[in-house]
C-alpha cells in the first residue's frame, strides 16, 4: 500500500503518527518503505555509476530467426527470413533486425547461451540460477544483489526498480525477487501490482506524465507535511521514505512528458496493450526511455519485459508472423537506447543485455510455429565497456546445440557483474543461515573472457 | 479499374484477424488477436463500439443478411452473438472443442455456420441458437467455411488440403475436392454461387465449378501461401490476401491478375468488398487495416 490522500491527511488535526506512517508501505515485499530503508543502510554503498538494464523477452525468443540464422538447414528448420550483413564485416544477423546490423560494432550477440533449465519464466536471467533446490528464502535477482551491495546511489532513488508490468502469466512479469536477501531489497515496480495501490492525492502512477498535475500535487503535500511540522519528529528513515515517495528525481525520471518527443519517438513502439494474445507484456518503447532515464537518476538495475515471444505457431501467429511484428520493434527500441546511452556518455557505465529463458526448436512445427529449446538460445550484450563488434559461440548447421564456446546464464551474469563492479570470485551475500554466498557458481562460471 | 488506391489506414493495438462490411456499407467491423470487435464509421473511421466478451483472439466476424446481428468465431471456442446497433451481445454459443476459425450465417440469416480446430463444420439455429447438425469430413482442423448465396452448399477446406462441398439441406458431402499441396486456408463462393474459389498455403488460387466439383481455373501469384480471399458482389472480381504481405486482384472469369496492392508488412488475413463494390478493406497481422479505393 502506498497511498497518500491529500486533504484528507490532515496530520494537524487528529491524523495519527501511525496511520501517517502508511503512506511509507511499499510494494517490497510488505515491509513498510521506512523498514527497507533501515534494511539498506546497513548495505555499503559505493559511490559507481555502474548500472544494467536486463530487457527480457518473455516467452523464449527464436535464436535461429534473430542472431543466428541457418541459411544451410533443411527448409523445415531454416525458416522464411534471410540474413543481412552488419557494420562489423563477416557477422550477419536477420534482415529484420537493420538497425542492429548498422551497429554492431557496439554489439555482442551470443549465439551460444547453454544452461538453460527450460522453465517458462524469467527466473534464470533474473538470478542466473536454476529454481530447483534453492536455498531458504530463495536465490536473490541481481538487482537485488546489486542492490544489497551497492545499496542506494542516492537516498530517495531506489537501487532496483522493475518496470514489468502485470502480466496472465506472472513469471513473465517478475521483475527479479529479493530472494534472501529480504524485501528490503525488492524491485521498485511503478507498473506492476503497486500501480493501483500508489495514489498521490488524486494521482495515479499511471498519471505520472501529468507533470503539471503531478508537481503541484507534490509542492502541495510538502507543503501540508512541512506546516504540521511532523517531519521533524521523524527518525530519519521515515523522512528518507519520505524523500522517496515525494521526490522530484524519482518523479522526473519517470515523467516522460519532460523527455524531447522526438527522442521519445525514436524509441517506437508504446502501446501498453500485452502484445501477441494478451498473457505477457507489452511492445513497450517507453520502458526502455524510462530505463534509460531512471539509471540517469541514480538507479543502479533496471528490468523489464518486452513483448510475447512463445510463438508455437497459429491460430496465434506463426513463429514468422510474430517474428515480423516483434523484431522491428525490439530493433528500433534497443538500438534507440544504445545510441541514447552513446550520446549522453553513459555507454562504458551502463551494461544492456537482452534475452529469454531459452530458445526455440529447430524444426518448424505444423502450425508454422517454433516450441521450447533450452539446449541452446541467444543473447545480445551491450555496453558496461565490454568488447563489442563480435559473436560470441556457434551452434551446429541445424541450431541444435553449441558447437563452439557454449556460455553459460552464469557466465553473462558474471559479466554484467563484473561490469558493475563486483568480482564474482570475491562478492557474497550472506543467505538466511548465515552462510555466504557467490554470486554465481564459485569457481565455475566467470566473466566471458572474449568480452573483458 | 483504376488503380487502388489505399485511402485509409487504421492502426490496431493487436494483430487484426478478420473484416467485413456491414450489408449497407455504413459500418466496418473487425476482430483481433486482442479478443476485441471493434465496429467502425466506413466513412469517417469513427469508432462505434468495441465489444468485448471472447476470452482470445476473434477470428471471425460477419454479419446477418438483415445486418441485425453480428456474428464473431473466437479462438476461445466461442460464437458469440452481437447487437451491432448497441454492441450488446445476444447470444454465446458453446460446443466446438476447439478453436473456432469461421463462423458466418447462411443466405437466409437462419442459420450459423461454424469452422473447428476440432475438425467440424456445424450449423445453429440463429433463431434459438441451438445445434442443428455437425458435419464431419475433414481429417484435420478446419480453417474457412462459406455459405452459397444460393443457399444449396456450403464449402469448407482445411489441414487436410481439400475443400468439401456440403449439401446444406441434406448436411452430406458432396464433393470432397483435393489438389492442392499444403492446407487450404480460405474458401468462398462468387455472386451466383455457381463457382467457388479456393486458396492455400502453397500459394495457388483455385476455382471450382459447384456442381461438378471440377478445376475451372489455378493460379500462383502469392509465393508464401495464400490466407484469405473473396468475391466481389457483382461476380467481377476475386480479391486475395497472402503470407507476402500483398492484396491481389484478380478479374474473374479467367482469373487474370490485375491489380497487386501493397502497404501491408505482414501476413494479411482478410479482405472485404463493400456491398457497392466500390472499396475493399484489408486486414493483417500487421495491426493495420487498409481501405483501398477500387473504383
Amino acid at each position: 500500500m502506498l497511498t497518500i490522500h491529500g486533504r484528507e491527511m490532515q496530520f494537524c488535526d487528529g491524523m495519527t503518527r501511525r496511520s501517517f506512517l502508511k503512506i511509507g508501505g511499499l510494494a517490497m515485499g510488505g515491509l513498510s518503505l521506512p523498514e527497507v530503508l533501515q534494511a539498506q543502510s546497513a548495505s555499503g554503498n559505493p559511490s559507481s555509476d555502474k548500472a544494467l538494464i536486463m530487457i527480457f523477452l518473455s516467452g523464449g525468443a527464436p535464436h535461429q530467426d534473430m542472431y543466428d540464422l541457418k541459411m544451410d538447414a533443411p527448409v523445415e528448420i531454416r525458416g522464411e527470413f534471410q540474413p543481412i550483413s552488419t557494420s562489423v564485416p563477416g557477422i550477419h544477423i536477420c534482415e529484420h533486425l537493420p538497425r542492429m546490423a548498422g551497429m554492431m560494432q557496439d554489439l555482442v550477440p551470443i549465439r551460444s547461451i547453454v544452461g538453460s533449465v527450460g522453465r517458462h519464466d524469467a527466473f534464470q536471467c533474473m538470478t542466473g540460477r536454476n529454481v530447483a533446490q534453492q536455498p531458504q528464502g530463495g536465490w536473490p535477482s541481481i538487482g537485488a544483489t546489486v542492490s544489497s551491495l551497492h545499496g542506494n546511489k542516492y537516498p530517495e532513488i531506489p537501487a532496483f526498480v522493475g518496470l514489468s508490468p502485470k502480466m496472465k502469466t506472472a513469471g513473465w512479469g517478475d521483475p527479479g525477487q529479493p530472494g534472501f536477501l529480504g524485501a528490503a531489497h525488492g524491485a521498485f515496480r511503478p507498473n506492476g501490482d503497486a500501480q493501483q495501490d500508489m495514489v498521490l492525492k488524486d494521482i495515479t502512477l499511471d498519471r505520472l506524465s501529468d507533470r503539471k498535475t503531478l508537481l503541484t500535487s507534490f509542492d502541495r503535500f510538502r507543503r501540508e507535511a512541512d506546516s504540521t511540522g511532523v517531519i521533524t519528529g521523524l527518525d530519519a528513515f521515515q523522512e528518507q521514505a519520505l524523500g522517496i515517495l515525494t521526490s522530484s528525481r524519482l518523479a522526473d525520471a519517470l515523467d516522460l512528458e519532460q523527455e524531447d518527443p522526438r527522442t521519445r519517438a525514436g524509441y517506437g513502439s508504446s502501446s501498453p496493450e500485452p502484445a501477441g494474445y494478451g498473457d505477457a507484456g507489452p511492445l513497450m518503447g517507453d520502458y526502455l526511455l524510462t530505463a534509460r532515464r531512471l539509471i540517469e537518476s541514480g538507479v543502479r538495475v533496471v528490468t523489464l519485459a518486452y513483448g510475447r515471444w512463445d510463438w508455437h505457431g497459429r491460430p496465434h501467429g506463426t513463429n514468422f508472423e510474430n517474428a515480423r511484428d516483434h523484431l522491428p520493434n525490439l530493433d528500433q527500441a534497443v538500438t534507440s537506447l544504445l545510441t541514447d546511452l552513446k550520446q549522453r556518455g553513459m555507454e562504458k557505465d551502463v551494461s544492456v543485455v537482452v534475452w529469454g529463458e531459452f530458445g526455440r526448436t529447430p524444426k518448424i512445427n505444423k502450425n508454422g510455429g517454433r516450441d521450447h529449446w533450452p539446449q541452446v538460445s541467444s543473447a545480445l550484450l551491450a555496453g558496461g565497456g565490454i568488447r563489442t563488434g563480435q559473436v560470441i559461440g556457434a551452434t551446429n548447421r541445424l541450431g541444435e546445440y553449441a558447437t563452439e564456446r557454449p556460455v553459460h546464464f552464469q557466465e553473462v551474469f558474471a559479466t554484467l557483474y563484473r561490469n558493475l563492479g563486483i568480482h564474482t570470485n570475491e562478492a557474497t551475500v550472506t543467505d538466511l543461515n548465515g552462510r555466504p554466498r557467490y554470486l554465481v557458481d564459485h569457481n565455475l562460471h566467470k566473466p566471458i573472457p572474449e568480452l573483458v | 479499374m483504376p488503380i487502388p488506391s489505399s485511402v485509409r489506414t487504421q492502426t490496431n493495438d493487436n494483430a487484426i484477424y478478420s473484416v467485413t462490411f456491414s450489408p449497407n456499407g455504413q459500418v466496418l467491423a473487425w476482430g483481433s488477436l486482442d479478443n476485441r470487435i471493434k465496429l467502425w464509421e466506413s466513412k469517417t473511421g469513427k469508432l462505434i463500439h468495441i465489444l468485448y466478451g471472447h476470452g482470445d483472439g476473434v477470428a471471425s466476424v460477419a454479419y446477418s443478411p438483415d445486418g441485425a446481428t453480428l456474428v464473431s468465431g473466437g479462438l476461445d471456442k466461442q460464437i458469440r452473438l452481437w447487437d451491432p446497433t448497441t454492441g450488446i451481445q445476444k447470444a454465446a454459443l458453446s460446443g466446438h472443442g476447439e478453436y473456432i476459425t469461421a463462423a458466418t450465417f447462411s443466405h437466409d440469416g437462419s442459420t450459423i455456420i461454424s469452422a473447428s480446430y476440432d475438425s467440424t463444420v456445424r450449423i445453429w439455429n440463429a433463431n434459438d441458437y441451438l445445434p442443428q447438425a455437425t458435419l464431419s469430413g475433414h481429417a484435420g482442423p478446419v480453417f474457412s467455411v462459406a455459405c452459397s448465396p444460393t443457399g444449396d452448399t456450403l464449402v469448407s477446406g482445411g489441414l487436410d488440403q481439400t475443400a468439401i462441398i456440403w449439401d446444406y439441406d441434406q448436411r452430406t458431402k458432396r464433393h470432397q475436392i483435393s489438389g492442392h499441396t499444403k492446407p487450404i486456408e480460405c474458401v468462398g463462393y462468387s455472386n451466383t454461387g455457381q463457382t467457388i474459389a479456393t486458396g492455400s498455403g502453397d500459394g495457388s488460387i483455385r476455382l471450382w465449378d459447384v456442381q461438378s466439383g471440377a478445376l475451372l481455373q489455378k493460379r500462383s501469384r502469392h509465393p508464401t501461401g495464400v490466407k484469405c480471399l473473396q468475391f466481389s458482389n457483382d461476380g467481377k472480381w476475386l480479391a486475395t490476401g497472402g503470407n507476402d504481405a500483398t492484396v491481389r486482384l484478380w478479374q474473374l472469369p479467367a482469373l487474370v491478375e490485375r491489380h497487386i496492392l501493397k502497404g501491408h508488412s505482414n501476413t494479411v488475413y482478410d479482405v472485404s468488398f463493400s456491398p457497392d463494390n466500390q472499396w475493399l478493406a484489408s486486414a493483417s497481422f500487421d495491426r493495420d487495416m487498409h481501405l483501398w479505393k477500387i473504383t
